[in-house]
């Protein structure tokens, strides 16, 4: 399962990423969502295109469309 | 301590500019680099005595700024970079810090990190250790209960640098970084993981591989998790997670809470305090200016220099003087907005509605700032990655009706409408962001398609706002005001005074009854404006002269109407101006007016800001768009009012509903004729689809 499909205030653990290492896959790396992690999903906007997550003890809202490359459990 | 002036750098690089001056010649250079957010500008402005601007968001410095300071006897000059998380750049102001960093590979380099988020921070750092820069480690210590209780001594023997505990705010451990700064730079220690981290790099192709960079990430936060678990204690708070969330991010009050904070900015800006303020402001004046007038009266008489104090220096810079309290409050709620960490907020609860038009939730910031001051606004749209949704936004930002625009509806409006202006006033800036969405949609659709939008934002906490800070904010925001009107308004006056006085053979008008340049050059371009209702020599002329600064629009239109420093008293007179009937023939005429105040080509320093951040040819598209919208929607204002007028207000939207309902039926059956062409399978393509 892709993180945007993602129920709100449940946690999961990354475990892999789909497609090419683009710029984007790397900032996602560099602010530490990487395999293994847990990722809360915190809050969502109300059209479901925004999420705000909790990663590494910090808050961080990405466009969901970005998070349908991340694989979760 | 021996302060220098602050450089902007960046794209209009001082150095460039200056060729015989070098960072070398004002002394020692040393970076100041770290995580977006993380007090770098509160750090140079503490080491410099600098009045940079801060914010508690994401991406407030975006270019490179630069002053000098000495410490015992050595002079420095030190550079404040835009935020960045790594050494490879995604947005500008990203590249800006990297290119910067990269350039000055043997400067010493003040790597601040918030203490709250200090796992994540120190990413940054590890990056620079492995290039093998010369870094001093400052923990800045924010809160007075951090998530992160860091023993900074055990932290700089792990990583081999100085790591010192400073407080930007509170100015506190500057004099130990301070004196990192003239140590010799510490034998390089190697790293645990680089062994690792270059067998990695050795892999054939190993950057578009995921599980390869991912690797390297993995490598850093592992040796981040290794020190910490040694050196520091951890809360289980969470960086930036707070109750007041559950209202301010929750789906259904969002938007309402967002909509009141706005209207309260708004009617303690422009009504209540503001106007109180305002009024007290121009009585001041007034009581000031009247003597002077009065002497030079019962002196000279009412001639030459009479009208020139009267009209062009008293009468036009004092009309606009007034309003200084109404911007002080606009930029101190902007303020109290930066500093709450609400803006992020603000960001993700617009991510949805902005990215249906080709924007981005991070637009929220620069639209925001456009209600200040558009030059700036337009210059902050350099912090997204997208340049589509960039160059949108940049392009929108003079629809937001901006604080120098404030005077024109107070004065004008107020005269036509008294208290009913508040109507007109809150139509208008409704108005701006409606037609701000329109033309954004209308680039996304055409010119500027937008990608699929990289909305990564971090969220800050909460936090109280300094005073201190908004203080200095509002000082420097008031100084640019003032001496904006001190230095171009008064020259602007004085220029349309004397086109306005002299005819081309330089002959005084009011003596010898000529007429004058300005009204000569106006009537040439009025007949243009006339389908708009003002097509007067004097307004047009007052919309030419507002192309140097907004505010001289109504300074001019006060000047034409000959009603010197009265113009005061019309801010809360709410009285017709006897000049303006002949100036404005109906209140739709002045209505029209104000819609192409506020959606017209932007003043001069907005166009050339502009011009940098996004080039020649969108400098000059946005131009035509700005004038053309402008334009038609002040056509359209001024004919449906004016047949309001006339035929009623009922007959009016009766028509106009018509209008629309045609418009919107033969689109529905145009849209129902291409439906029907398509194929019949995936309802997407025409008849050439393979499944049919």
């Amino acid at each position: 399962m892709t993180l945007d499909k993602c129920n709100q205030k449940q946690t999961y653990i990354i475990c892999g990423f789909l497609g090419e290492c683009d710029s984007v896959m790397r900032r996602f790396f560099e602010l530490g969502l990487t395999v293994g992690e847990k990722v809360k999903i915190v809050a969502t906007s109300l059209q479901k295109k925004v999420f705000l997550l909790e990663i590494r003890g910090y808050l961080l809202s990405v466009r969901a469309s970005l998070l349908a490359k991340v694989v979760v459990k | 301590m021996k302060l220098k002036k602050t450089r902007p750098l960046g794209k209009k690089n001082f150095f460039e500019e200056n060729k015989q001056t070098s960072p070398k010649d004002l002394g020692k250079e040393v970076l100041l680099v770290g995580n977006p957010n993380s007090g770098k500008t509160t750090l140079f402005n503490a080491l410099t005595a600098s009045n940079e601007h801060v914010g508690n968001w994401h991406g407030v410095t975006v270019d490179t700024v630069g002053k000098g300071f000495s410490f015992q006897g050595e002079d420095y000059f030190l550079v404040d970079t835009p935020g960045i998380y790594s050494l490879c750049p995604l947005s500008y102001e990203e590249k800006v810090a990297v290119d910067k960093i990269e350039g000055s590979s043997t400067c010493k380099i003040i790597n601040i990190c918030d203490q709250n988020n200090l796992q994540r921070n120190l990413y940054l750092t590890l990056c620079l250790l492995e290039r093998g820069l010369d870094v001093v480690l400052a923990v800045n210590e924010i809160d007075k209960k951090p998530i992160f209780k860091v023993d900074c001594k055990k932290l700089g023997e792990r990583l081999g640098i100085n790591v010192v505990r400073i407080n930007a705010e509170k100015k506190i451990g500057l004099d130990d970084l301070k004196s990192c700064l003239k140590e010799e730079k510490r034998q390089k220690k190697d790293l645990p993981y680089l062994k690792q981290l270059k067998l990695v790099e050795a892999e054939k192709n190993f950057q578009a591989q995921p599980n390869s960079v991912q690797q390297i990430s993995q490598l850093r936060y592992a040796f981040i998790d290794e020190i910490l678990k040694d050196c520091a204690v951890r809360t289980k708070d969470v960086y930036g997670k707070s109750k007041l969330d559950k209202i301010f991010l929750n789906k259904w009050l969002a938007f309402p809470i967002f909509i009141c904070i706005l209207a309260a900015i708004f009617q303690l800006t422009f009504f209540s305090l503001g106007s109180l303020l305002s009024d007290a402001l121009g009585q001041i004046l007034s009581f000031f200016t009247t003597p002077i007038l009065n002497f030079i009266r019962s002196s000279l008489g009412e001639g030459f220099v009479y009208s020139l104090f009267a009209d062009a220096i008293f009468g036009g810079v004092g009309t606009v003087l007034s309003f200084l309290p109404q911007v002080v409050l606009l930029f101190f709620f902007l303020s109290i907005l930066e500093d709450s960490g609400y803006m992020s907020r603000i960001a993700f609860i617009f991510e949805d509605i902005l990215g249906r038009i080709g924007l981005s939730g991070k637009s929220v910031y620069t639209l925001l700032m456009g209600f200040g001051c558009s030059t700036t606004a337009i210059m902050t749209s350099r912090n997204m990655e997208d340049k589509n949704a960039k160059i949108k936004t940049a392009i929108l930002c003079p629809y937001m009706s901006c604080s120098a625009k404030i005077p024109i509806y107070t004065v004008v409006g107020g005269a036509f409408f008294g208290a009913k202006n508040i109507f007109v006033i809150m139509g208008l800036y409704a108005l701006g962001v409606i037609v701000a969405i329109l033309v954004s949609k209308i680039l996304d659709m055409t010119l500027l398609k937008s990608k699929a939008q990289s909305f990564i934002l971090e969220f800050p906490p909460y936090r109280k706002t300094s005073l201190k800070r908004v203080g200095k904010i509002l000082w420097k925001n008031v100084k640019e005001f003032l001496l904006r009107v001190g230095s171009v308004m008064i020259s602007m006056n004085i220029i349309i005074w004397l086109l306005s006085s002299f005819s081309f053979s330089f002959q005084y008008v009011p003596s010898s009854g000529g007429v004058s340049a300005l009204e000569s050059f106006g009537r040439i371009l009025a007949p243009i404006f006339s389908p708009l209702g003002f097509g007067s020599w004097a307004v047009v002329a007052s919309l030419l002269a507002g192309l140097v600064a907004k505010e001289v629009v109504v300074s001019s239109i006060a000047m034409f109407n000959g009603i010197d420093q009265n113009a005061i008293k019309l801010l809360s007179a709410s009285l017709l101006l006897p000049g303006s009937v002949v100036f404005f023939s109906s209140r739709a005429a002045v209505v029209a007016f104000l819609v192409f105040c506020l959606l017209y080509t932007p003043c001069i320093a907005s166009i050339s800001m502009l011009l940098q951040e996004v080039g020649k040819k969108w400098t000059i598209i946005s131009i035509f768009i700005q004038f053309g919208s402008a334009y038609i929607l002040a056509f359209l204002t001024y004919q449906i009012l004016f047949a309001a007028e006339i035929f009623g207000f009922f007959s009016v939207f009766a028509a106009i509903f018509s209008i629309f309902a045609i418009i919107f039926a033969i689109f529905y059956i145009l849209r129902r004729i291409k439906k029907k062409k398509l194929c019949p399978h995936c309802e997407q393509c025409n008849k050439k689809c393979k499944n049919s």
